[in-house]
Parts: C-alpha cells; sequence; structure tokens
C-alpha cells in the first residue's frame, strides 16, 4: 500500500510539473504583450511594466523564474487588479467554490446512491424508470441549462429563493442543486448497475440460502460491496464539479475562483489565468488520489493484501 | 409404475430413424452483427424515438434557416426583443407563441401590438433584432458540426493510436501508454481554456482543443480490444497465413471492434456538444455574428428576467439534443456490447 | 426407512425472452433420512433448477413453478411465503455451492459470516456464536481457527473456501445438505479431501445429502443412490450399484460408457452423440430418442413410463415394454453388468442379449 502511494505520489509530481510548463509556455505563445488592451498606456510605459514583471528576460530565465516561483507557492501579480499577488486572490476566493462543490458533491452521491440502491431493488419498477429517468436527464443536461432554468422558474417566476448572489446558506440551494444533477445521475447509474451485480452475485445466493431476510440482504452484504466500486467515480466527479462550479458561479455571481476565472478570461489576466489552471490542476491530483487511497481503505482486498488486485 | 393406457402396438416397437443433423438444426434465423443489432436497438424505444427526434434537428439544422424569411445575422433594431409570435398558435393562450412579454409588475403586454410591429418571429429576436428562429437552427448546426468533426478526429486519432501501441505491445507500447496516462492527468478543462486562448476562439480552434484531450479514452478501448484479439485464433490464423501487419489490423481486428468504437464515439458526441457550449459560456466560444447554440444560451442568460424565451428556446434545444445522443448511444451500448447478449 | 424430503411431480418454468423454457417437467424423487442422493446430469438437465426450487432460490421474475409439491415435515415448500422460507433455508435445509471462490461475500470476515446463520435461526448470542464458529472451523478441518476467524475471504484458498462454505451451511445441524457440483470448481486432490470431508461430516452430523453433479466418478465416491436426468426429467434411478452395474436406460448406458475405468483397453473416449434437447420447445415422446442408437418409432410418440426394475430401481424407456426387441448395451455396460450379478446375487432378468453395439461416435482422447 505504501508503496503503491508513493508510486501515485511521483506521478502526481510529474503531472503538475507538465501541466505547469505547459501553461507556461501556451501563455508565452500568445500573441501580443498583456498589456496591449490597456490603450492608455505610452509605449515608454508598457516597456516598464513588461521590465517589471520579468517579460523581457530570455525564455529559459523566465521559465526557470515561473518555475522557482510556483513551487514556493508564488504565482505571480495579478495585472487587472494591480499589485495584488495570485495567491491571495486565489485564498479569498476559495472558500465559496469549496463550500458549493462539497456540498454538491455530498448531495450528489448520497442521493444518487441512494436513488441507484432503490431502483435496484426494485428493478423494473415506476421507482426504477423514475430513476432511470432523472438520471438520463442529469447526465445529458449540462449544468448551467439547469442553473439557468432554475433560476429563472424558481427564483425569478416563484420567488422561492433568492435569485443570485452569496449571503448566507439559502443562497446556496440552487447552486448545490444545479450543480449537483451530474453526480447524481452518474451516481445511480452505477450504483444500480453494481448493486444489480452484486446481487447476482454467488455471495448473495449464500446468503439467501443461509435464511437472511431482504433487508439483511441488501444492507449488510449487497450495499457495502456495491458502493466499493462507486468510490472510484467520485473523483472524475468532484473533477466535473470543477468544471461545473466555473459557470455555476457565474450564474449565480458566487465570488469563488470560478467566477474570477471567468473574469480573468474576459480581460486577459494572465497570471491569474495560469495560477487558476495550477490551483485546478493540483486539486484535480489531489482529489484523484484521495479517492483511490480511500478506495483501497474500504476494500479489504487491496487494505490486507497491499498492492492492486485485478 | 403407472402405464399410460394409450394403444401401444407391437409395430411401435421397431426401430426408427432419426436423422442426427436434425438435432443440431438451428432455430432462429441466422442475422448478421448489424441485422441483430439493429434489431435490438428497435426493442429500445427511447433510443428510436430519440433517434426521430436527432433526425428531424439535424434536417432542421440545414432547412430551418432557409424557412423563415429572415436571416440569421440581419441585424434590425426596431424589432429587437420581440417575444415568440407564430400566426396559428398566437390565439392558444396557454402556448408561449402570441408574442406577449411580462412587466415588472405582472401585467401582460403584446410586444408586437404595442409597438406596432406587423411581423411573426417564430422564436422571437434577440437584442439586436436578429431572428432568433434562425439564429437557433445555424446555432445547431454549428454545434453539431463541431461535435461531428471533433467525434471523427477523436475516433481517427483514438483508432490508429489504440491500434498501434497495442498491435505493436512491448516497449512502444508502454511508452504510448505513460504518454496517455500523463495526458488523462491533466485536466482536460485546463487544455482546452489554455488552447482557445492561444488560439483564439473559432470553429477550428475550439474542435483542435476538443480533440487534443477527446480522443484518449478511444485509444484506451481500442488498445485493450486489439490486446484482446492478438491471441486469437482468427487473428493467428491470419498470420499464419502470412496476412501483414496493417492487413491483420484493418481487415480483421478493426471490423471486430466496430461495436465499441461507435459507442464510445456516440457518447463523444455530446461531450464535445457541452464543451462547446461550457466554453462560449465563459466567453470563450465562437465571436458574433456567427451562433451556436451555447453562445446563444448564454447572450440569453443576459436577459433573462426581461426577456426569458431567449435563454429558454436555446437551453430546452441544447437539453433535448444532449438528451437524446445520450439515450441513442445507451441504445446502441446495449445492443452492441456483446456482455449484454443473452 | 423415513422420507424426509419429498417431491412430487414438479413442473417448472422460465419465461425468457424467446417463449417459456419449461425445464423442469415433472420431476418426482424422495430422500431418505441419512441418505446421500446424486442428482446426475449434463448441464441444462435441470439439476441445479430442481434443488434451487427446493430452496426456493429460483429468480422471481422470470421462473415459475407451475406444478407440483415439495414436501418437508409434511409441508409443502412450494407454498410458504420468503418470511417462512427464511426460517427454513440455513436451518432445515441448507446448500453448498459450485465455487468457492464467489459465493463468499468478499467484504465480510468469515468468522461473521459463519455465525450469521447462528444468530439469525439459532438466537445465540455474538459471543456464543463465535464460540461455535471456532468448533465448525475446527470441524471442517481449517488450521488455526482463532486467527482465521478474523480474515477475509480472499486469504483463504479455493479449498479452504468451500470448507468454510461447508461450515456456514452445517452451522445448524441441517436435515438436509444440498451440495450443487461441490467439487467441480477444485482441483482434484483438494476434491478428494471435500469429498471426504463431507462423508466425515455426515456420519457425525446425520444429515441427508442431495449431491448435485455430472462427475460419475465422484458419485461412485460418495452416492447410496443416484437419480439420472435428462432434458428436465428424471430418466432412472436406483442405488448406486444399480445405476452403475445394472443400468437400464440408453442415456444412462451413455453415461457409464464415457467414463474411463481401469477396464478399458483401448484408449478411447466414449461421447454421446448430438446436443441435449431444446427445452423451449420439447420434443414429443422421449427427448432422448433423437440420440438414442436404439430408437424405436414410439419414442418419437409417447413418453416412456417408468417400469420398475426392482423395488428400488426404475428407468423410463421403452426398452423395458414387453414388447420392445431387446437389445445389446455398449461393451463397458455389459463388463458392468456381469459383475452386477455376482454383487446383487440375482441376475437382473432385464439384461438382453442380442447384437447390436451401441453405435456411437468414438473420439479420440
Amino acid at each position: 500500500m505504501a508503496k503503491y502511494i508513493l508510486q501515485r505520489v511521483i506521478y502526481m509530481v510529474i503531472t503538475l510539473f507538465i501541466v505547469a510548463s505547459i501553461t507556461f509556455f501556451l501563455m508565452k505563445l500568445i500573441p501580443g504583450s498583456p498589456f496591449k488592451s490597456f490603450t492608455k498606456l505610452t509605449e515608454f510605459q508598457q516597456t516598464l511594466l513588461l521590465e517589471k514583471y520579468g517579460l523581457n528576460d530570455p525564455l529559459p530565465v523566465q521559465y526557470f523564474n515561473y518555475m522557482k516561483n510556483t513551487v514556493k507557492g508564488d504565482l505571480g501579480i495579478s495585472f487587472q487588479f494591480n499589485n495584488t499577488p495570485v495567491t491571495e486572490l486565489l485564498a479569498n476566493r476559495i472558500g465559496p467554490s469549496a463550500i458549493l462543490g462539497l456540498q454538491a458533491m455530498v448531495v450528489g452521491a448520497l442521493f444518487g446512491i441512494f436513488l441507484g440502491t432503490i431502483a435496484a431493488l426494485k428493478q423494473n419498477t415506476w421507482i426504477d424508470y423514475g430513476s432511470t429517468f432523472i438520471a438520463v436527464i442529469g447526465k445529458s443536461v449540462p449544468s448551467f441549462i439547469f442553473a439557468g432554468l432554475l433560476q429563472y422558474y424558481l427564483a425569478v417566476k416563484l420567488h422561492w429563493f433568492p435569485v443570485m448572489l452569496w449571503r448566507g446558506p439559502e443562497y446556496t440551494i440552487l447552486p448545490t442543486i444545479a450543480l449537483a444533477m451530474f453526480p447524481i445521475s452518474i451516481a445511480a447509474r452505477f450504483m444500480r448497475t453494481e448493486m444489480i451485480e452484486v446481487l447476482g452475485s454467488d455471495y448473495i445466493t449464500l446468503a439467501r440460502a443461509k435464511g437472511a431476510s431482504r433487508f439483511q440482504i441488501s444492507i449488510k452484504h449487497a450495499l457495502r460491496n456495491a458502493l466499493i466500486p462507486v468510490v472510484t467515480v467520485l473523483g472524475p466527479l468532484a473533477v466535473s464539479l470543477m468544471t461545473g462550479s466555473l459557470v455555476i458561479e457565474r450564474i449565480f455571481g458566487i465570488p469563488g475562483l470560478g467566477e474570477q476565472f471567468v473574469k480573468s478570461i474576459d480581460s486577459n489576466d494572465y497570471p491569474v489565468i495560469m495560477g487558476t489552471n495550477i490551483l485546478f490542476a493540483v486539486l484535480f491530483v489531489v482529489i484523484i488520489l484521495i479517492v483511490d487511497i480511500l478506495y483501497g481503505f474500504i476494500d479489504p482486498r487491496i487494505r490486507i493484501s497491499g498492492g492492486k488486485t485485478k | 409404475m403407472i402405464n399410460k393406457e394409450n394403444i401401444i402396438t407391437k409395430d411401435m416397437f421397431a426401430p426408427a430413424h432419426v436423422d442426427p443433423s436434425k438435432s443440431e438444426k438451428i432455430s432462429k434465423p441466422s442475422l448478421n452483427f448489424w441485422q441483430d443489432s439493429w434489431l435490438r436497438v428497435r426493442k429500445n424505444k427511447g433510443a428510436v424515438i430519440s433517434l426521430v427526434i436527432l433526425a428531424i434537428i439535424i434536417i432542421m439544422a440545414f432547412v430551418g434557416p432557409l424557412i423563415t424569411p429572415y436571416a440569421y445575422d440581419t441585424q434590425n433594431t426596431k424589432h429587437n426583443n420581440l417575444p415568440p409570435r407564430i400566426k396559428a398558435l398566437e390565439n392558444v393562450h396557454w402556448l408561449p407563441f402570441d408574442g406577449t412579454l411580462k412587466r415588472h409588475n405582472g401585467v401582460e403586454y403584446n410586444a408586437y401590438e404595442v409597438r406596432k410591429v406587423d411581423a411573426y418571429y417564430w422564436f422571437g429576436t434577440d437584442n439586436l433584432g436578429r431572428d432568433l428562429f434562425a439564429r437557433s437552427w445555424k446555432g445547431t448546426q454549428v454545434s453539431l458540426f463541431i461535435a461531428f468533426v471533433a467525434a471523427l478526429v477523436d475516433m481517427l486519432v483514438g483508432v490508429s493510436y489504440g491500434a498501434i501501441s497495442g498491435y505493436l505491445g512491448g516497449r512502444t507500447d508502454s511508452l504510448m501508454q505513460r504518454f496517455i496516462e500523463v495526458i488523462v492527468g491533466i485536466p482536460n478543462l485546463i487544455i482546452v481554456v489554455l488552447m482557445i486562448l492561444v488560439l483564439k476562439p473559432g470553429i477550428i480552434p475550439i474542435i483542435i482543443a476538443l480533440t487534443i484531450t477527446g480522443w484518449t479514452s478511444m485509444a484506451r478501448v481500442v488498445r485493450a480490444q486489439v490486446l484482446k484479439f492478438k491471441n486469437q485464433e482468427f487473428v493467428l490464423a491470419a498470420k499464419t497465413l502470412g496476412a501483414s501487419d496493417t492487413s491483420i489490423v484493418f481487415k480483421h481486428m478493426i471490423p471486430n471492434m466496430f461495436g465499441v468504437i461507435i459507442i464510445n464515439t456516440m457518447f463523444s458526441i455530446p461531450n464535445a456538444i457541452f464543451f462547446e457550449a461550457f466554453l462560449s459560456f465563459i466567453g470563450l466560444g465562437l465571436q458574433e455574428p456567427n451562433a451556436s447554440l451555447g453562445t446563444l444560451v448564454n447572450d440569453g442568460f443576459k436577459s433573462m428576467i426581461a426577456f426569458p424565451y431567449q435563454m429558454i428556446i436555446p437551453s430546452v434545444m441544447i437539453a433535448l439534443i444532449m438528451i437524446c445522443f445520450n439515450l441513442v448511444a445507451d441504445g446502441l451500448r446495449d445492443a452492441l456490447d456483446p456482455k449484454m447478449r443473452d | 426407512m423415513e422420507k424426509i424430503l419429498q417431491v412430487k411431480d414438479l413442473n417448472i418454468s422460465f419465461h425468457t425472452f424467446s417463449g417459456e423454457v419449461k425445464a423442469i417437467r415433472g420431476v418426482s424423487f424422495d430422500l431418505l433420512k441419512g441418505e446421500t442422493l446424486a442428482i446426475v446430469g449434463e448441464s441444462g438437465s435441470g439439476k441445479s433448477v430442481t434443488t434451487k426450487a427446493i430452496m426456493r432460490l429460483l429468480p422471481e421474475h422470470n421462473s415459475e413453478i407451475k406444478k407440483g409439491e415439495i414436501l418437508f415435515n409434511g409441508k409443502d415448500l412450494t407454498k410458504l411465503t420468503d418470511k417462512q422460507m427464511q426460517k427454513i433455508r440455513g436451518h432445515d435445509i441448507s446448500m453448498i455451492f459450485q465455487d468457492p471462490m464467489t459465493s463468499l461475500n468478499p467484504t465480510m470476515k468469515i468468522g461473521n459470516q459463519i455465525m450469521e446463520p447462528l444468530v439469525k435461526h439459532q438466537n445465540m448470542s455474538s459471543h456464543a456464536a463465535k464460540e461455535r464458529a471456532l468448533e465448525l472451523l475446527k470441524l471442517v478441518g481449517i488450521p488455526k481457527p482463532e486467527i482465521r476467524i478474523n480474515q477475509y475471504p480472499h486469504q483463504f484458498s479455493g479449498g479452504m473456501r468451500q470448507r468454510v462454505v461447508i461450515a456456514i451451511a452445517l452451522a445448524c445441524n441441517p436435515k438436509v445438505l444440498i451440495a450443487d457440483e461441490p467439487t467441480t470448481a477444485l482441483d482434484v486432490t483438494i476434491q478428494a479431501q471435500i469429498l471426504e470431508l463431507m462423508k466425515d461430516l455426515q456420519k457425525k452430523i446425520d444429515t441427508s445429502i442431495i449431491f448435485i453433479t455430472h462427475d460419475l466418478g465422484v458419485v461412485a465416491n460418495v452416492a447410496d443412490r443416484v437419480a439420472v436426468m435428462y432434458g428436465g426429467k428424471i430418466i432412472e434411478i436406483g442405488t448406486a450399484d444399480e445405476i452403475f452395474y445394472n443400468p437400464q436406460h440408453p442415456y444412462t448406458w451413455g453415461l457409464i460408457s464415457s467414463m474411463p475405468d481401469m477396464e478399458t483397453d483401448d484408449d478411447e473416449l466414449f461421447s454421446i452423440p448430438g446436443t441435449p434437447p431444446d427445452l423451449l420447445d420439447p420434443p414429443k415422446g422421449d427427448a432422448f430418442a433423437p440420440r438414442n442408437p436404439y430408437v424405436m418409432k414410439i419414442d418419437l410418440e409417447q413418453e416412456p413410463p417408468f417400469f420398475k426394475v426392482s423395488d428400488t430401481h426404475y428407468a423410463a424407456t421403452w426398452l423395458l415394454h414387453p414388447d420392445a426387441p431387446k437389445v445389446e448395451p455398449p461393451e463397458a455396460v455389459k463388463r458392468r453388468q456381469s459383475q452386477f450379478s455376482s454383487i446383487a446375487g440375482t441376475a437382473s432378468g432385464d439384461v438382453r442379449l442380442e447384437k447390436s453395439n451401441f453405435p456411437g461416435t468414438k473420439e479420440g482422447k
């Protein structure tokens, strides 16, 4: 197990290094100066700015400095919000994003698992069809479409919820629902498939042959075994939530990372774009790693034998 | 035990002749792979209905912009922000095609009558007075084009990469697999956004950005299939008969994995539609006056409160397309995946 | 002897995509106290379905018991509710499955899996159940049970897992133990050990066993009586000696001939030509007729009833009808029949001596 984790961490570092490098070089490829949009600046002022941000140095020097600073956690200074370090900007923004993401993940996973389980237990009944219907809609329709429609019908027309902004728990409900639809549907479908497979397995038949009741079989034997593989989808789901949060935050005016990212794209604020990218990449690999380790812990086949059994 | 009181005559005990080949008779008509799959898809009502809806949408994407008198990019600011109105349906009150809007105080009014416009914009107009019917179908056309091309490129790259990696095996394979692992390790959101920033938004850059990460899942699936087939008798037989490597891969292996290739492609189409819309929504989509469904939703979203139809119509369109593609893909997977066969 | 379980005219169908599959078509047999009854047949003959029906473990959504009774302790099991059946499963009747690699819950400790029926049926405290589980593990020959009890299935070998499954099945001292091909998935050496263990335990616990297998070698080893199934029916039933040394049905002849034995001098193995019948559309007459080298016209028209060979031995073949021509069974069977007279003391009058070899295909080994 320890060896496996170490190997994964090494992979993680390599991936992050590549992400940082790609980000750097692609940003350098963008034609024109980042200050071009500030038309009021004279040529002299532009040169001063380029000098100040070290953008006149030879590329390898810039690259080296950039990598060195990134490792130290210094992601540069925002062009747009003058003199504010990117790290500080991101730190101020991560709170709402984290709350929204966690809420959506918890709601999505729990509700999805619940839906998938009852669908499997009541196979080919209206409960099953209903859950499949929700799953198809949730999987197909992009979260920002949900967000827009929910916002219009439930907030603007019916006034059940605040339309936008981030001022208290009630403000989080609509964005959470919009964001959770995708995890709900994926978890529900996956859970249903796993549960049906488990319910058809020999050890469930043996449990029935022992005289266990339906309820005991579903809870004691089936649920745990079906849940283990479902944990593997949590990683990709968390990543999809990161993508979704970009637009959801914009729609609901939530002061999170995504909203700032979209703004910085609008204003070509490259240090913020690069910084956010790197933060996303770090979150991405760390989440995947955590999910993998979690998987090892709840599955005794991996926890005890060590290493992945196939 | 009890002997049934049937008439049993002596001559019934004469030896009989049974044609042994009869016991091996095949009771079902033999169907080839495609006929069989089609039969299975046809059983899935959701998939069939979705297929019909998709066909209509695709036809309308080309025909739609031609059947309205207005062009998708002609601005007419005098006619801006008009709600949908359709001639015969305008008197059916519960349908949203009567040309009415609601003021802030909740009073309904007919925008066409108030502004003295004598025209019928079936889906209404946007804030520059462009016909949304034409724009919606034009946008659908663009979105579908991007999605199809992206899926096609994914397929070509993925199949070649996967086939080469799996077939050559050994060090080449492990090198190619490490490469995929690194690509998969990078969130595609990041790559797509960076690529668009570098290439500037447009149809081709969006396709490139989508395909840079999109091909990996196809490559993995194809590689797994190639590895599976590599040691199977039909491939070994072809090898023994002196078939070349390319002919083994393209003539013997790939036709056997059409099923998985099609399923994978069917799933990558809605994925591409999603990413295109997503990019539009964060400001990296097509530039005016071009339209895609994503940019239409994005524009509509800005004036959602006053003119909700501008957001709802393209939203419903995207949702419909995505649901249909997913249902068809699910149906195909159930039909083509040999694991599901009984 | 006391009949512990009686199956009477059982008919079971599966409703499938392509139609109704009549998997069991009128099966009747009795299980006596303390005996081992082997049910033999090729895959699809209905042997597993019969036993799953006794346990009422058939899938509910597509299977149906069309007719018949399964009497246990005077109760008809086919009429019980699932709740009532839960009290019988694992307590009075328990079951061992074919594949020990998949029949244990991978995420549950072995001890808990053994304790489950004890807690459920005997209301034991978890402490008492644990004691009993240790005892059972010792009984089935698992070394260091104190350590093993806290381990997971993946830490056990196939043979060890099957011992655990046996321990689970025997936990409540069941009156009937159904073993569905319990050794098929195991190595030959392990097979012998498990068979020994089962024989041994049967004596200790005094249970009746229904032993399902397609392996006649195993049958000879364990069974008191043997029922041969073909196409959803029992076609011959008798004591092990009767079936092995005086078989009457041409299908049983085929089975016996295809079993390698010491006396066969050539190294060719016999096989029965053709394939089992399609139970979607069972043939008129005798289901074995298309593969029967001794086929007669009547076989194609009427189903043969059971003909009595001895008090314990019945076979469903028209060859036993007085009007039937006398046919000569294949070599291997003839050899055995000659031994039978010495075993049983009486030469069975039903052995007919005429020409005609068993003209089955011969297959090189």
